[in-house]
């Protein structure tokens, strides 16, 4: 069965397309490591716009005539075809290499020398260009060429530090996952021009939280309290997200409840310190929401919790019995009581 | 040796191809670069296209006219407007609408603008600029009044003020309103064009191509070789590396932009554009010293100004936290007048941030009555209203901000807290999960609903939502925590359980 198509015109149509695939699969899996893949998008456009014009060529002289010039066209036709194989062949074992990457990203940071390249407009705009980077290793700092999509070229500029988050490869050639700005080295930048900068302290504490660096962010987190320890708001959002990380967010959310002890802070610390498993501190923290809230029904319900498993069951049995007075038909509840009241009375 | 001549069908096929990628071009150019008040379908509003492309705008600008002309008299409009007579060409029915208009009320500034084109189209050029400068007295940065400034200024040959004024326009950019407005620009232009080349205000040009980029692409390259023959000539040089950088700066060239800025400052280091145009690009850039060095200068050159105000408060708020600074400059262009949404919500914020809780309320109320429409007060009013933990307050806020805009689901998720703080659990539930449905990518913060379940004793819920979590986002032991309690544990000495 033949796949590929007879008509030139055709041949042509599809060189085009699938060079513009291959020219797209670059720019989204870009390879690290060998400065002259660099060029390839120069490659691949050369490609498309030799097709376009061979493919204007057939249309303008469909028939095959002998000459000097059909010579040169069929020889032309030829290695653009060899090239355009090569290509194809390259982002296909690309995109296999990181579509099929299962290994963990590593974070590599480094500093952009330059940005290069062009905006071309023939008719449609062709804009690509590089970045000229220096990476950061154990060894000292290596220079990389990287290919910037459309997007990326106003992102960055000579000067900018950039964290690259890198794929090792399923073939063994490592890939670029995404290359971003490196956001803390501009916070800690303005927190030393400015050490008392409220904000970039803050968007720094909230950078090392959505990059799993817990132990850095409490840091920053007790740092600002130390500042601003009237910041009821920040004690929160920082001993919530310490707290649903495992870490002790407890301080924080004591300091939060002390600031500004609404019914919500006041759960979210108790919950806190059941986790830790610190009843004798849970009681006393639930006993003060309770009386400040005392419609609220999760505090006598916790605060059950926390006697029943300190041993105290007549005073979980009046914390249940007031819990379900207020939220009436909880089924754990019921059978709480049940329980704790045969504990109470064994026969 | 004799080149051969093309066969018939050859040539044929050669031209066609050639008007096939001319068509392709300036389809393009009709469909995709231009705006649509420069495409109107119509005999005059296609020529005017063509002769915009050629580079003919006084011809283009008279077919646009008669576009405009003949769409109203198609329309069966009554000339009981003093805009519509004008653009019919009755001079006397606008002049006496306008003065009729200005016996109700001086103030009114249309009609000054009107009086003020009626003399533009008489050659009345010191009279254009008398009704222009009255009916900017009564409103300062309208945007139809500084561009009609600009055309009257560049009339009577000061190119200075015109760029003045062009610049002004450009800087608080808000859209024309008056239909008219763009064709005398664009006719002005032209006309400056007829000047011999030598005579040209080149600076003025340039600013007059940044002001036409806003509805075609392209111009922006004329704009450039504008700027750079008025830096060449040394006419207005710093003006013209601002446009030259604005216009780099449209076309995501940082580099260029922020080196003409730097050019400009150095040209005229009071040039207050310059300096915010160069904190713009700094901030883009991340440089945060360097942009609020940039903007606390701007705001050092006018310090009444409140565009080069604004900015640094803004800087001040977002980047830098120090909200007293902030709040101080706001409130000082609050009391200039300038009673805008976007100022009270900016006040409202920054009392919020502060902890005065009631003036936080006060500044979102009065941004919410002035923009009815706009869910955006709202969300802030419900946020003051939280701070002061009246949270049953905050949810009826919130509630109608989300009813203004049910698919903005940042309103939706503060509804949703809200409702949890307020202990109403069953009510914030629906709200979460339908913010979680329209925004997947929210679902990183689902430990809100796995906690909400739990509070509204749906414990099995509860513990489907951690379980749901942790199998996303491992490592969260909050939520394996959740994920294993029960009453039960605690009767069985289960640990920590």
């Amino acid at each position: 069965m033949r796949v590929l198509p007879r008509s030139p015109v055709l041949w042509h149509a599809l060189a085009v397309a699938v060079a513009l695939w291959a020219l797209s699969t670059l720019f989204r899996f870009r390879v690290l490591g060998w400065p002259f893949l660099a060029y390839l998008p120069w490659v691949g456009s050369a490609l498309v716009l030799l097709h376009l014009l061979l493919l204007a060529n057939r249309f303008i002289a469909p028939s095959s005539a002998e000459g000097t010039i059909q010579e040169v066209v069929r020889r032309l036709t030829f290695g653009a075809r060899l090239v355009i194989i090569a290509f194809v062949y390259w982002a296909v074992f690309v995109a296999f290499n990181a579509g099929f990457d299962r290994s963990a990203r590593s974070l590599q940071h480094a500093e952009v020398v330059e940005v290069g390249g062009r905006t071309l407009s023939v008719g449609v705009p062709v804009i690509y260009s590089w970045a000229s980077l220096r990476i950061a290793t154990e060894t000292g700092k290596r220079p990389q060429r990287l290919i910037l999509g459309p997007d990326e070229q106003r992102k960055f500029w000579g000067g900018e530090s950039v964290a690259l988050m890198v794929g090792s490869g399923r073939f063994g050639v490592p890939w670029v996952f995404s290359i971003e700005r490196d956001e803390e080295v501009y916070f800690r930048q303005a927190l030393e021009l400015s050490p008392d900068a409220r904000q970039p302290r803050k968007d720094l504490v909230r950078f090392l939280f959505d990059h799993g660096r817990w132990s850095e962010a409490a840091a920053e987190s007790q740092r600002h309290m130390d500042a601003y320890p009237d910041d009821g708001e920040f004690a929160y959002y920082a001993g919530e997200n310490l707290n649903l990380r495992g870490l002790d967010g407890v301080p924080f959310l004591a300091r939060a409840v002390a600031l500004r002890p609404t019914r919500y802070h006041c759960y979210r610390l108790a919950w806190a310190l059941t986790r830790q498993g610190d009843s004798a501190r849970a009681i006393e923290a639930l006993t003060a929401a309770s009386s400040r809230y005392p419609d609220a029904w999760e505090f006598p319900f916790l605060l059950g919790y926390h006697y029943a498993k300190s041993r105290r069951y007549a005073e979980a049995v009046a914390s249940l019995e007031r819990s379900e007075k207020l939220k009436p038909g909880v089924p754990d509840v019921a059978v709480a009581l049940a329980r704790l009241r045969a504990k109470l009375n064994p026969r | 040796m004799t080149v051969p001549t093309p066969s018939p069908p050859r040539r044929q096929r050669r031209l066609v191809l050639l008007v096939l990628v001319a068509g392709a071009v300036l389809a393009r150019r009709y469909l995709v670069e231009i705006g649509p008040g420069l495409r109107p379908l119509s005999r005059p509003g296609i020529e005017g296209f063509l002769r915009y492309v050629c580079g003919d705008y006084t011809g283009a600008a008279a077919a646009y006219r008669d576009h405009l002309r003949d769409l109203f008299a198609t329309a069966g409009l009554p000339v009981d407007n003093e805009e519509l007579a004008l653009l019919q060409g009755d001079a006397v029915r606008a002049r006496t609408l306008a003065a009729r208009a200005l016996e109700r009320d001086p103030r009114a500034s249309g009609s000054l603008l009107t009086l003020g084109e009626i003399a533009l189209d008489e050659d009345a050029t010191e009279d254009a600029l008398r009704w222009i400068g009255r009916a900017l007295d009564v409103a300062p940065n309208d945007v139809d009044g500084l561009l009609l400034a600009a055309v009257a200024y560049t009339r009577a040959g000061d190119s200075p003020h015109a760029v003045r004024t062009l610049s002004h326009a450009l800087r608080d950019w808000e859209g024309e309103r008056r239909a008219t407005t763009f064709i005398r620009v664009l006719g002005e232009t032209g006309r400056l064009y007829r000047l011999p080349a030598d005579r040209r205000p080149a600076c003025l040009l340039a600013h007059l191509h940044r002001y036409l980029r806003i509805y075609d692409g392209l111009q922006g390259r004329l704009a450039i070789a504008r700027a750079e023959e008025a830096i060449a000539r040394g006419d207005q040089v710093d003006d013209a590396y601002v446009t030259l950088g604005v216009i780099h700066q449209k076309r995501a060239e940082d580099t260029a932009a922020l080196a003409a800025f730097l050019r400009a400052i150095e040209a005229n280091p009071r040039n207050a554009e310059a300096h915010r145009w160069a904190a713009v690009v700094y901030a883009d850039r991340g440089e945060l010293a360097n942009e609020y060095r940039m903007a606390r200068t701007a705001h050092e050159i006018e310090p009444d100004d409140p565009a080069y105000a604004l900015p640094l408060a803004r800087i001040l708020t977002q980047q830098l936290g120090d909200y007293r600074s902030a709040l101080e400059l706001d409130t000082k262009v609050l009391a200039t007048g300038r009673e805008t949404p976007a100022l009270l919500d900016d006040l409202g914020y920054l009392h919020g941030l502060l902890g005065h809780g009631d003036d936080a309320e006060r500044f979102y109320r009065r941004a919410a009555m002035l923009a009815p429409g706009d869910p955006t007060h709202l969300r802030g009013l419900g946020w003051a209203l939280a701070l002061q933990n009246r949270y049953d307050d905050a949810v009826e806020a919130l509630h109608r901000a989300v009813a203004l805009n049910p698919r903005w689901t940042d309103a939706r998720y503060a509804l949703a807290l809200a409702c949890r703080h307020a202990g109403r659990y069953d009510e914030a539930i629906p709200e979460f999960e339908r913010a979680y449905r329209e925004e997947p990518s929210r679902r990183w913060y689902l430990p809100d609903l796995c906690i909400t379940y739990h509070l509204a004793a749906r414990f099995d819920r509860a513990r489907a939502c951690a379980e749901e979590y942790t199998s996303i986002a491992p490592g969260y032991p909050d939520m394996e925590f959740l994920r294993s309690f029960s009453f039960s544990a605690a009767l069985d000495g289960g640990q920590g359980r």
